[in-house]
């Protein structure tokens, strides 16, 4: 993939509003059911995840330029998600995250339900951009990851 | 005139068989005999030059001219370049005779009695790929060229069209070419929505990969080897999904093969922690006509060859072409369609020698054969090098990939003969630390040799890169290309290991600099070329080799082809500035806008486009790649629909997964 900083924001968005939200609702309500009451704190985690992302994949973009081919291989698509993720557990449990107090993540019940959450949002992700989201957007690929016509 | 027309029928022999193949009455004129499909009488064999000989049939009879050909022309057993022709001995070609007619019928002699064999199992019997002789022009003619004076200005009227006899019918999108960029683009028109009988194709070959097929043959590159491509550069696929690494992988774990699977992991780690992947040449054919099948290309095509391209006076387009013999089902050969959507994309006009090859060719036709270019016919060099049981010296000129792929087909040719040397001359070194900077990024080097996985860097395909060279003008993106562009080859730990293994053992040797003398040498039985060298330091080295296999390309050059510099000349078509310098120089496509339209032929509501080579150094780099030709396809007929063509939808995304399930059934688009 040879994304673009406009690219990326838009496919992160796209994804989120495709997979991010119908995924973090369901969560929500598996949670509401074994807890007994909807809880936030699932989707204030993945809200953090696309915030932290959009800032990062101006750093990102960087990387890639420094590279002769300005490629972003889908390896690092995969460990730079996975990196978003563990980054925002640890903004949370240093108490960066002013919308979600460190005490969410004192019990390992709750990182395993984070975790969980949030392998279910990135397999599907992750999947749909290793080509699948082509057969619906044709011209993405060209267009460094942004959508919309030429 | 005034000869017997028995004494100019000539018969067309292969060289281990005695059926003629055809048959052929010469009237007076000039006609060209070669491997080329432009030719008038085409002999389809990898050792006859493009334009092999030349004859010219005039009252007296008939001269044969050798137009410096690779292996030569030889009347009985004398080499010849011009001389007038008795008829009493054959004409030898390699793999074919040309002999005055027999008496008695075409195909009356045979090698043993009995019935008589098809002449198709001729050809199979001497192993020559044979595909079609395309019949001789009437003296008419020659005499009035076609389409002559009706295209003899910048329009052309329909009406005159319609009295001339030669409307061929009327299209709504028309592809020129018939290669594998008109295949995508028709691709796309189908998808999008265009019905087969809206669309026609012109173009020489009936498949559409045959041309490129024989670049890929020609440079050593046979169907079960890779090419420098990337999984998802589908011809077959404008979506670029399943990528043929998948579709490899696929393959494998359905045969239970898991090792096989490695491509899509190579993908998922290139190019950083991977090699990068690379399609099977065999693979890219057969997904071509699996699709070729699927959209109707055969029910589209047109087998000839296009001539001319003129606006018409009510805002469309006429192509004139003349159909191929075979396909000329004994009425007209030469036609015209009128069409309201045209796309040119014809492909490199010709095969490049660089200068002091070509001045040695010229000057030593008898040792002409010791020089050949790397995209023509040359097997027969690692046939003999292999054979000969001697030491041989083969240079190889160039640094890029089909350098590499040459070298690596000589270092196979080792395995029977290990006398063989590699002498690899390049320009100047390169040292480890000097590879092209862009901004930050610097491109990697390895034995003089930059790196790159594609030729350009990725992003020049959908990245910033491709967006920035857009946006940038002439003179900025020619500064660019001659930047980013240049020559390069794969990383490839194969061809690494040839070149540090070759030059321990003393077998592969790098020489630098430009040519300073080439003359032939040695006795008859084994000629040689001595060559000297001067670098940029003006230091001399000598070699003393027996072939020079020259990679360093293709001619791009527009003018080349008398259809597009007719099309320059008539509509003064702008030009794109040229590139780079030497060997690296890119020529001047012509102009496109950033939808690939060509500006100056837009006739009312009527638009013409352009793509692949013919458009280098435009608004794309990668022009010249199955996914540059994906990408200006995908402007080109997005465009359209801009301008209301009919049946071009907006492919939206239902539009599109629902024809990419078509696409996966193989169901018609």
């Amino acid at each position: 993939m040879t994304p673009t900083l406009l690219g990326r924001w838009q496919t992160r968005l796209l994804l989120f509003v495709i997979v991010g939200i119908p995924v973090t609702w369901w969560w929500t309500e598996v949670l509401a059911a074994r807890d007994g009451g909807r809880s936030l704190v699932p989707a204030g985690i993945i809200a953090t995840i696309l915030l932290v992302g959009l800032a990062l994949d101006w750093v990102y973009v960087q990387y890639q330029k420094r590279h002769w081919d300005h490629d972003w291989p889908f390896a690092y698509q995969l460990a730079s998600m996975i990196f978003e993720f563990v980054l925002v557990l640890a903004l949370i449990h240093f108490g960066l995250v002013p919308w979600l107090p460190s005490g969410i993540l004192y019990f390992p019940q709750a990182v395993w339900d984070a975790t969980r959450h949030f392998a279910a949002v990135l397999i599907p992700a992750f999947l749909l951009l290793l080509g699948p989201l082509q057969t619906f957007l044709v011209r993405w690929r060209f267009k460094g990851g942004e959508l919309g016509r030429m | 005139m005034a000869k017997a027309p028995k004494s100019l029928t000539i018969d067309i022999v292969a060289s281990d068989g005695t059926v003629p193949m055809q048959r052929l009455s010469l009237s007076p004129g000039r006609y060209t005999v070669g491997r080329s499909r432009d030719n008038t009488i085409v002999l389809d064999a990898a050792e006859i030059s493009r334009v092999h000989l030349i004859l010219h049939v005039d009252a007296d009879g008939i001269e044969v001219e050798d137009n410096a050909s690779t292996h030569g022309t030889r009347i009985g057993d004398r080499q010849i370049e011009r001389e007038r022709w008795s008829m009493d001995e054959p004409i030898v070609l390699p793999r074919f005779e040309i002999r005055a007619a027999a008496a008695g019928p075409a195909a009356g002699k045979t090698k043993s009695p009995g019935a008589e064999p098809p002449v198709e199992k001729v050809a199979a019997a001497s192993a020559i790929e044979f595909s079609r002789i395309v019949g001789i022009d009437d003296a008419q003619s020659a005499e009035r060229p076609f389409p002559g004076d009706l295209f003899a200005g910048p329009v052309v009227s329909t009406g005159a069209i319609r009295a001339s006899g030669c409307l061929a019918g009327e299209t709504t999108f028309a592809a020129i070419g018939g290669g594998i960029g008109s295949f995508i683009w028709v691709d796309h028109l189908r998808c999008f929505g265009v019905p087969a009988e809206h669309i026609r194709v012109v173009g020489v070959n009936p498949v559409c990969y045959s041309n490129w097929g024989r670049y890929c043959q020609n440079s050593q590159i046979p169907p079960h080897e890779r090419i420098r491509s990337n999984a998802i550069s589908t011809p077959d696929n404008i979506w670029g999904f399943p990528g043929y690494a998948s579709r490899e992988s696929w393959r494998a774990l359905l045969s239970g093969n898991l090792a096989g699977t490695r491509p899509v992991f190579q993908v998922f780690g290139e190019a950083a922690v991977a090699e990068s992947y690379t399609p099977l040449l065999e693979n890219i054919f057969s997904s071509l006509d699996r699709e070729m099948v699927r959209i109707g290309w055969t029910s589209m095509l047109e087998q000839g060859r296009v001539l001319g391209l003129r606006m018409t006076d009510d805002g469309r387009y006429a192509l004139a072409y003349r159909r191929t013999a075979d396909r000329a089902d004994g009425g007209r050969r030469d036609n015209i369609l009128i069409a309201s959507y045209v796309h040119v994309c014809t492909g490199y006009p010709a095969t490049r020698f660089t200068g002091d090859l070509q001045a040695f060719r010229a000057a030593h036709r008898d040792d002409a054969n010791m020089v050949v270019n790397a995209y023509d016919p040359h097997d027969q060099i690692y046939r003999e090098v292999q054979a000969s049981g001697r030491p041989e010296r083969v240079m190889v000129r160039g640094r890029g990939i089909v350098a590499s792929r040459v070298i690596q087909r000589l270092y196979e040719a080792r395995a029977g003969n290990p006398q063989i040397e590699i002498v690899h001359q390049m320009r100047s070194r390169i040292p480890d630390s000097a590879g092209t900077r862009n901004g930050p990024a610097k491109r990697p080097v390895f034995n003089d040799v930059e790196l790159q996985p594609f030729n350009w860097p990725k992003a020049c395909w959908g990245g910033d890169l491709r967006q920035e060279i857009e946006n940038m003008t002439p003179a900025q993106r020619a500064e660019s290309f001659s930047l980013l562009g240049g020559t390069t080859t794969a990383d490839r730990t194969d061809w690494k290991d040839i070149a540090i293994n070759g030059a321990r053992e003393g077998w592969y040797i790098k020489a630098y600099g430009n040519v300073d003398s080439m003359k032939p040498t040695g006795a008859s039985d084994n000629r040689q070329v001595a060559i000297t060298f001067k670098d940029v330091d003006g230091q001399m080295s000598a070699y003393t080799v027996d072939y020079i296999i020259d990679c360093t390309g293709l001619i791009a050059d527009v003018t080349q082809s008398p259809f597009l510099a007719d099309l320059i000349d008539t509509y003064g078509l702008a030009r794109n500035p040229t590139s780079g310098t030497g060997a690296e120089n890119r020529l001047a496509g012509i102009a496109v806008a950033s939808s690939f339209e060509i500006p100056g032929l837009r006739n009312g509501n009527s638009r013409a486009y352009a793509a692949g080579t013919i458009t280098q150094n435009g608004p794309y780099a990668a022009v010249d790649s199955f996914l540059g030709l994906a990408y200006a396809a995908l402007r080109s007929v997005d465009d359209l629909n801009t301008a209301s063509a009919p049946g071009v939808s907006g492919f939206g995304p239902v539009r599109s997964f629902t024809q990419w399930l078509r696409w996966c059934t193989g169901s018609a688009p």
